[in-house]
């Protein structure tokens, strides 16, 4: 069925929830989803379901997935216009913009080769051309900013529903992959500027009936200067002259969008970039902290705090310490048994404890299968954890024997392979 | 000045910086005393051995080698885990840092496994612990307490913030950010 232009936006108009609904749904929707979206988005008086969705393919609104009968995605040229209305346009990269730079290129050697030949006429066509050009890049610089500033203020509202590294990932995306780029392209010398400055240059030319220098070679010596093909007809000087503001806009809005879209991005991008590198940070120490210990951090020397007082003192924090033990301090009657106390949801083994049971048993020839031995309760995790203590040799020299073989070590469900750690004695 | 044992509130400037305090404004008089005397308080204590050291965000400390056995370890531990807390939540981390009251039973440290470990290689292990570095955090100007079992970071705690870029990304940190917060250089190299 062919869709007319009425026919189309009547449906836009009952069904305005629906599209929108389906323009969000990213992948093919099957049957079911795609009346199940119908029921939500419409309202009751609506006609059923399965008109709704029978309209939708003929007014070729939907199609069929290439992979599935059952499934069904909006038609392209229908999300786009759909995009521009929500302002939700895809970003067109600096890729996008330099293929139609490469196509003013080629269209500005068309009309120079028209005007050196002095066929006006053929000017016309490349003139029709730089004006579409022109028009989808202006287009773009307007969708990117809409986009953009659409992005942001999602990126703004969604704290809740995003971490701080997934908002920079989309904010980063943005940054690095259009506006650095487009900037590049668009500064003084780039490549926008100069392609946008031969085309001004060859319109202002032809506009103002300037001659060129190949119909200026010619020796035609008849005196109406347009007979003589130096200057063209005043029907392409004034197509020229429209062509010529096409392009002041378009560049205008070109470079004024992309400072828009900077200046709407760039106080987020720097928040998020400083908060993802907070986060990643720390991280990364948390994570080291646990591979290899406090000691390899150095933040003590790093941090460089100052705790000077004179040898013998009391330290304040210690004497405060105290104080505080002491505040309040009343000697109390005779204390009657307590309740057990409630048990200890964690009390993971501290390094004192595990020192103490390691140097009463040294030597031991096998540090993991004595962990095991020693604190069968723990869990795994912290029994490795204290493996690592001894491996690292936190608490002594420990070596792996040059012949040892790799050993399991069966633990509930789990079994770990290692090779035996031999830890001769604790030190002090 | 000409006599810098002249120079005003020295005693109770001195007493708490060589404790280790960090003076930013919330300190109120000592800190503007310092900050408008700072080059005769630097000549006087770089004469004494001490490293007076100015922080582009605007506060003062002494720097020293540093040699206090697990406590600045521990804040800055504590503060690491604070941050990779914060980090799952959708707000800025540095708003909710600094602009936030936190409530201290609150506090995410013992929620995960993975930071548990991580505080218990430093030996937190349990509220007491942590309310222990967060005195202590106190003591040293990095945070203030109040009596309603709440604390919320002051402006010195940006020493912290400074380790994690630096950890990040020594070589690209973000524009106008820690770079520009560093220790002032030139206290930094003063001769002790």
């Amino acid at each position: 069925m062919a869709i007319t232009i009425e026919d189309f936006f009547r449906f836009g108009s009952k069904y305005p929830r629906l599209l929108g609904a389906l323009f969000e749904v990213r992948d093919a929707i099957d049957t079911v989803g795609l009346r199940a979206l119908i029921a939500r988005h419409v309202d009751d008086d609506a006609p059923s379901r399965q008109t709704i969705e029978e309209q939708l393919l003929a007014y070729g609104i939907l199609e069929r997935a290439p992979y599935a009968d059952t499934a069904f995605e909006l038609r392209p040229e229908v999300r786009d216009l759909l995009a521009w209305i929500l302002k939700r346009q895809e970003l067109a990269t600096a890729d996008v913009i330099r293929g139609y730079l490469g196509q003013l290129s080629e269209l500005m050697k068309e009309l120079q080769a028209a005007l050196d030949a002095a066929d006006y006429p053929a000017a016309v066509h490349p003139l029709d051309d730089l004006d579409r050009t022109l028009e989808k890049i202006r287009a773009h610089a307007d969708g990117n900013f809409e986009t953009i500033a659409t992005q942001v203020q999602e990126l703004q509202s969604q704290r809740k529903e995003m971490t701080a590294s997934e908002r920079f990932t989309v904010i980063n995306r943005i940054w690095n992959r259009m506006l650095v780029p487009l900037r590049d392209l668009i500064d003084d010398r780039g490549q926008i500027e100069q392609r946008f400055d031969r085309l001004t240059r060859t319109l202002v030319d032809l506009a103002s009936g300037n001659m060129t220098s190949a119909n200026m070679a010619s020796g035609d010596t008849a005196s109406d200067p347009i007979v003589r093909g130096q200057v063209a007809p005043k029907a392409v000087r004034q197509r020229a002259r429209h062509t010529r503001a096409r392009l002041a806009r378009t560049r205008r809005v070109l470079s004024e969008r992309h400072d828009d879209a900077v200046r709407e991005v760039e106080p987020l991008y720097e928040q998020l970039r400083a908060d993802s590198m907070l986060l990643e940070g720390a991280s990364r120490m948390l994570k080291e902290l646990r591979q290899f210990g406090a000691s390899a951090l150095d933040l003590d020397s790093k941090i460089g705090l100052e705790g000077w007082r004179p040898s013998g003192l009391i330290s304040d924090e210690y004497l405060e310490a105290r104080l505080v033990d002491l505040q309040g301090y009343e000697p109390e009657g005779d204390a009657m048994l307590a309740e057990p106390p409630t048990p200890v949801e964690y009390d993971p083994l501290g390094r004192g404890q595990v020192r103490q049971a390691l140097a009463a048993a040294c030597p031991i020839e096998d540090a993991f299968e004595f962990i095991l031995e020693q604190w069968p309760e723990r869990s795994l995790a912290e029994l490795l954890r204290v493996f690592g203590w001894v491996h690292r040799g936190d608490f002594g020299p420990s070596q792996t024997p040059e012949k040892a073989d790799e050993c399991a070590y069966p633990t509930g469900t789990t079994t770990v392979m290692a090779w035996p750690v031999v830890l001769e004695r604790v030190d002090s | 000045m000409k006599d810098l044992s002249q120079l005003p509130e020295l005693e109770r400037i001195f007493g708490d910086l060589r404790l280790g305090k960090h003076l930013c404004p919330e300190d109120g008089s000592v800190y503007y005393l310092l900050r408008d005397h700072f080059e005769a308080y630097e000549r006087l204590f770089s004469a004494l051995g001490f490293r007076l050291a100015s922080h582009d965000r605007g506060f003062y400390y002494f720097r020293a080698d540093g040699d206090l056995g697990k406590g600045a370890t521990q804040m800055a531990v504590f503060f690491f885990v604070l941050v990779d807390a914060l980090g799952n939540e959708g707000a800025s981390i540095r708003d909710a840092i600094f602009e936030r009251d936190h409530r201290i039973e609150e506090l995410p440290h013992f929620k995960l496994e993975s930071h548990r470990q991580c505080l218990a290689e430093v030996d937190i292990i349990n509220d007491e612990d942590i309310e222990k570095v967060i005195r202590r955090l106190e003591r040293y100007g990095f945070a203030e307490t109040s009596n309603r079992g709440t604390f919320r970071f002051r402006s010195p705690a940006w020493r912290f913030i400074d380790l994690c870029y630096e950890a990040a990304q020594p070589e690209d940190l973000p524009d106008g950010q820690p770079d520009d917060h560093r220790d002032n250089q030139s206290a930094e190299e003063t001769d002790s």
